[in-house]
C-alpha cells in the first residue's frame, strides 16, 4: 500500500484557544475540497523544520460536512520531541504543511443505543466531530468533560451553551471531579463508552468499567502516544544491505524514512498496524498496542513507529 | 474512445432470455483465469482505473446492458421488495453510497449523468432513465426511497454496505437482486466470517483471516477489486435462493449438444471502498454473463476454459453447483483444446 496520499495544505487560521492549545484550520493549496471524513478520524500532519521533519497524527476537529477546511487542535507538549513546539511557534496563517488522508481508529459504534463520551483536557478533540455527527443523526449522547478551569478547557463554553443537557463539565479548579464509578454505574443497556484523555484517566476508566462488569467491546479508548525516546541503536536492513543509526530522540520509523526507506504508516503511535515490519534478529522493546502477546513473544515483528531495540542492534527483513 | 451505446430495446434475464453480448461486449469481457488450473487466492488489486474501454476503467462500469439490468432490478424488487434490506444504524453508510455512485457516474459518464451541489441541495440527472431529481443530502424525506435503494435502482450490480466495528465487517445493508445463490435476508447482519461460512476449502487455507485483516486497513481513496466467478444456466441474473424453484431445475437441461448455448460464465468484478462519513465499507458486486459459445470465439479463452473445468477441484464443482452438467460441459469444451 502506498504512503503517498498527502495533500499540500495552507493554514487559514491559527488561534490560541487556551494557554496550551492552538486551533489550526487548513485548506488545500490546489483549491479543491478535502472531502468528508468520519467522526473520530485522525490525519497525519507532516512538518519540515530545517533538517528535522515531524509527522504527527491529530484528530480532525469540527464538522465532517465542511469539506473545504480541515481543523485540528494541538496541545503544546514542552517536553515532547518537537512537533507540537513547531506547530505552536513556527506555524502561522499561510504556512504550508503536508496532510494525509484521514484514517479512523476511534470510530463511533453505530448500533449503540446511547453514546457516552468521557473527555479529559485535549482529549476533547475527537469528540467535537462525534457530537456533530450525533446531533445530525439525532443520536442519544452525553459528554462528561474534565478540565483544569474554563481558561484551559478548549471548546468547553461553546459546548455547554449548545448542549446544556448533554454536556457535563468537571472543573478541577472548583474541586468538581468526575466520578467515573457513578457515571458508569447508571447507564442504560446498550450504552457504548468512549474515553479520550490523559493516560491515567483512560486507565482509570478501563479499570472501573472492568470492575463494574462492562463488556470490553462496549468500551472504546484512544490515546495518541508519541514515541518515547530511548537508547540509540543500529539497524541492519537484510534485503537492501545497509545499516542505519537510530538516534535517542527519533523513532525507528523516522530513522528509516530519513534513509529513504518507505514503510506504510498511519497512526505513528503503535495502534493501527500499518508499519508492521519483520525482524530477523535482535531483541525488541515492544511498546505498541497492536501486536498480540504471542506475536510480541515470538520476536519476529516490530512496530517501528514506536518500538525500539532492547539492546543496541536489530536486523530487519527489508 | 468509442461512445457508450445502450441496446436499442430492453433485454430479458428471465423467461425468453433475450440477453446477448455484442461483439464489443465479448471483447471486453473480464476473463477471470490467470492459469490453466483454478484455486482460491486473495487476488486483490488496486481499483484505480484500467485500460481504456476495459470494464476496470471506470469506478462503476456502465455498459450496453444498463437499461435492461435496471429494468431487471425493478422486476425483482416488485416481486420481492426485501431484496433491499437495511439495519437501522446504516443511514450514514447509505448516504455515503449515494454520494459515491452519483459522483462517480457524473464524472465518468458526463454525457449521461450529472450532479449539481449547492451545499446540501443536490440536483441529480440521469438522462438514460429520464430522471431529474432535486433533494436535500442527509434528508431522507426528500427521496422516494431510502438513499441506497434510490441510487442502486439506477445502477448495475449488487451493493453490500458493511459496518466496521469490533475489528470486523458486518453486512448490515444491501441491494441484492442478482446474487449467485446467496440470500440478503439470510446474511443480513452477519460478520465477515459468518457470511463466508459456506465457502469450502478456503477457511482451512486461512484466506478469510488474511482477507479480513487486509480489508480493515483499506483507506479512503484507495479502493481495491478482485474477480470471482461461477457458472449460470441461461443468462439469468437473479439466481437467489429465494427463487431457487425458478432456476435450480435448469441445471438438468444441459446436454452435450446445447452446453455452448445454455452454460454461461458469470464473472463478478468485486470492489471494496472505504466510505468517508460512516467509516464503513462498500462491497460492490458487478456481474458479467457470457455464453460458452461467445466466450469460445476467443481461442485462448476457449482452451483455458476447458482446462480449468477439467481440473476443477471436486468440492468446488459441488459448491458452484456444476456437478450435474460438469461432464457435458467439459465434453463440449474439449473441441477447442485438441
Amino acid at each position: 500500500m502506498s504512503t503517498d496520499f498527502s495533500h499540500t495544505a495552507r493554514v487559514t487560521r491559527a488561534d490560541q484557544i487556551t494557554p496550551l492549545i492552538k486551533n489550526f484550520s487548513f485548506e488545500r493549496v490546489d483549491g479543491k475540497p478535502f472531502g468528508p471524513f468520519s467522526a473520530g478520524s485522525h490525519a497525519v500532519i507532516g512538518m519540515h523544520d530545517g533538517s528535522e521533519s515531524y509527522k504527527n497524527p491529530y484528530s480532525l476537529v469540527g464538522s465532517s460536512n465542511n469539506f473545504m477546511e480541515y481543523q485540528i487542535a494541538v496541545r503544546l507538549e514542552s517536553n515532547g520531541r518537537g512537533g507540537s513546539l513547531f506547530m505552536h511557534n513556527n506555524v502561522e496563517v499561510g504556512t504550508e504543511l503536508e496532510i494525509g488522508n484521514p484514517f479512523n481508529l476511534f470510530p463511533v459504534y453505530k448500533p449503540a443505543k446511547k453514546h457516552l463520551m468521557l473527555a479529559g483536557g485535549v482529549g476533547i478533540t475527537p469528540f467535537m466531530a462525534y457530537i456533530d455527527e450525533m446531533d445530525l443523526m439525532k443520536s442519544n449522547f452525553e459528554l462528561h468533560y474534565s478540565i483544569r478551569d474554563f481558561e484551559h478547557g478548549a471548546f468547553a463554553k461553546e459546548l455547554k451553551k449548545k448542549y446544556p443537557e448533554q454536556v457535563k463539565l468537571y472543573i478541577q479548579a472548583d474541586d468538581v471531579i468526575a466520578n467515573f464509578n457513578t457515571i458508569l454505574n447508571s447507564q442504560p443497556l446498550g450504552t457504548h463508552v468512549y474515553v479520550c484523555g490523559p493516560h491515567q484517566m483512560v486507565g482509570d476508566v478501563l479499570r472501573i468499567a472492568d470492575d463494574l462488569g462492562w463488556p470490553t467491546t462496549s468500551i472504546h479508548s484512544e490515546e495518541f502516544k508519541a514515541p518515547d525516546p530511548g537508547n540509540p541503536f543500529t539497524v541492519t536492513l537484510a534485503k537492501s544491505h545497509c545499516e542505519i543509526n537510530v538516534r535517542a530522540r527519533e523513532s525507528l520509523l523516522e530513522a528509516l524514512e530519513q534513509a529513504n526507506v518507505e514503510i506504510p504508516y498511519s497512526c505513528r503511535g503503535g495502534a493501527c498496524g500499518f508499519c508492521k515490519t519483520e525482524v530477523i534478529n535482535g531483541e525488541i522493546d515492544h511498546r505498541d498496542y497492536y501486536l498480540t502477546d504471542a506475536e510480541k513473544a515470538s520476536g519476529k515483528c516490530i512496530m517501528p513507529c514506536i518500538s525500539r531495540a532492547q539492546g543496541d542492534h536489530l536486523t530487519l527483513d527489508i | 474512445m468509442t461512445k457508450l451505446a445502450f441496446k436499442p430495446s430492453l433485454e430479458t434475464f428471465r423467461d425468453d432470455f433475450t440477453y446477448r453480448n455484442s461483439e464489443k461486449a465479448v471483447k471486453r469481457f473480464p476473463f477471470p483465469y490467470p492459469e490453466d488450473k483454478y484455486m482460491y487466492s486473495v487476488n486483490m488489486e488496486h481499483h484505480n482505473g484500467g485500460e481504456p474501454g476495459s470494464v476496470f476503467e471506470k469506478t462503476f462500469d456502465i455498459d450496453e446492458h444498463y437499461l435492461s439490468e435496471v429494468e431487471e432490478r425493478r422486476i425483482v424488487l416488485e416481486k420481492d421488495p426485501k431484496r433491499f434490506a437495511t439495519l437501522p444504524h446504516m443511514d450514514l453508510h447509505q448516504w455515503d453510497l449515494l454520494e459515491l455512485i452519483m459522483e462517480s457516474l457524473a464524472k465518468d459518464y458526463p454525457e449521461h449523468f450529472s450532479l449539481t451541489k449547492d451545499n446540501d441541495n443536490w440536483l441529480w440527472e440521469n438522462r438514460p432513465l429520464g430522471i431529474k431529481k432535486s433533494f436535500v443530502f442527509g434528508d431522507k424525506s426528500t427521496l422516494p426511497q431510502d438513499p441506497a435503494e434510490y441510487i442502486t435502482r439506477q445502477a448495475q450490480g449488487d451493493f453490500v454496505l458493511m459496518d466496521q466495528r469490533d475489528e470486523d465487517l458486518y453486512a448490515d445493508a444491501a441491494m441484492v437482486t442478482s446474487s449467485a445463490d446467496w440470500s440478503v435476508q439470510f446474511d443480513l447482519g452477519m460478520s465477515f466470517m459468518e457470511w463466508h461460512g459456506p465457502v469450502p476449502l478456503a477457511h482451512g487455507m486461512g484466506v478469510f483471516e488474511r482477507a479480513l485483516k487486509y480489508l480493515l486497513m483499506i483507506r479512503l481513496g484507495q479502493p481495491v477489486r478482485r474477480l470471482n466467478w461461477t457458472l449460470t444456466i441461461n443468462p439469468r441474473m437473479d439466481t437467489a435462493p429465494e427463487v431457487y424453484h425458478e432456476w435450480g431445475h435448469e441445471r438438468a437441461s444441459v446436454t452435450p449438444e446445447n452446453a455452448g448455448e445454455k452454460v454461461h460464465l458469470r464473472v463478478e468484478v468485486q470492489t471494496l471502498f472505504r466510505l468517508p462519513r460512516s467509516n464503513g465499507m462498500l462491497f460492490g458486486v458487478r456481474a458479467y454473463l457470457i455464453s460458452m459459445e461467445d466466450l469460445c470465439t476467443n481461442p485462448a479463452w476457449a482452451q483455458r476454459m476447458h482446462r480449468v473445468m477439467e481440473t476443477l477441484h471436486p468440492e468446488l464443482i459441488d459448491y458452484k453447483g456444476i456437478t450435474r452438467y460438469h461432464k457435458a460441459l467439459v465434453g463440449w469444451l474439449s473441441q477447442f483444446d485438441q
